[in-house]
């Protein structure tokens, strides 16, 4: 039997990374946030882009 | 809300990480999810929230992994000014803790991006009882779509 308080020590480690991200970008502006995203975008075309290369 | 019979969903980062996680059945689930998002099964779509966070992924060999699931989903869900405000609103009532804004600018972007539901590994602020709840509250009261909070579980069986 796992109590209650137990249970709340079982983490999810996907969980545990994206709130450590979390914490930081909770101090972001809006901008940043943004910028960030864009890049992201930028970074997802270029990985599009070689995988259409190599294939 | 559908269209053409395909789930029209938010996918919240943790979805995404799980692919990556090191316990077998959030990394399965995470990854069946990911191959119907794929075969046009779902339509996964994900906020600049998302992208900001997968990017700031400190390990740079597995961001690129995540930055390739998440160039699976359509980077169409709001952000800014209005989803930020909601967002406040739902840590001002309670709703997720007010350390981790994030997670209320998620459920803010699926509530305002009108999406079927937003879904996520996080039992811990948003699959639970109380967030639901007060999402139903707060979103009758702005007179805004309530997104379903589910587990990716619920769309690969």
């Amino acid at each position: 039997m796992v109590t209650a308080a137990e249970l709340k020590k079982l983490k999810i480690d996907a969980v545990e990374e994206v709130h450590r991200v979390r914490e930081k970008l909770a101090g972001y502006s809006s901008e940043r946030i943004r910028d960030l995203a864009k890049k992201a975008e930028g970074e997802i075309e270029r990985l599009r882009r070689s995988h259409t290369e190599q294939t | 809300m559908k269209s053409s019979g395909v789930p029209r969903l938010y996918v919240e980062t943790s979805v995404i990480n799980g692919v990556f996680s090191r316990d077998a059945r959030i990394r399965i689930v995470s990854s069946v999810f990911f191959e119907r998002v794929r075969a046009g099964e779902i339509e996964g779509h994900v906020s600049p929230y998302v992208l900001a966070e997968v990017y700031e992924t400190t390990d740079v060999v597995k961001r690129d992994g995540l930055l390739r699931l998440a160039g699976l989903c359509v980077a169409d869900a709001p952000s800014g000014a209005e989803v930020e405000d909601v967002g406040r609103k739902y840590v001002e009532r309670g709703m997720t803790p007010g350390r981790y804004v994030f997670d209320a600018y998620h459920i803010a972007s699926a509530s305002l991006g009108r999406f079927e539901a937003l879904v996520t590994w996080n039992y811990e602020h948003i699959l639970r009882d109380k967030t639901e709840k007060l999402l139903r509250i707060v979103n009758k009261e702005l007179g805004i779509h309530v997104p379903e909070l589910r587990s990716p579980e619920v769309y690969v069986w």
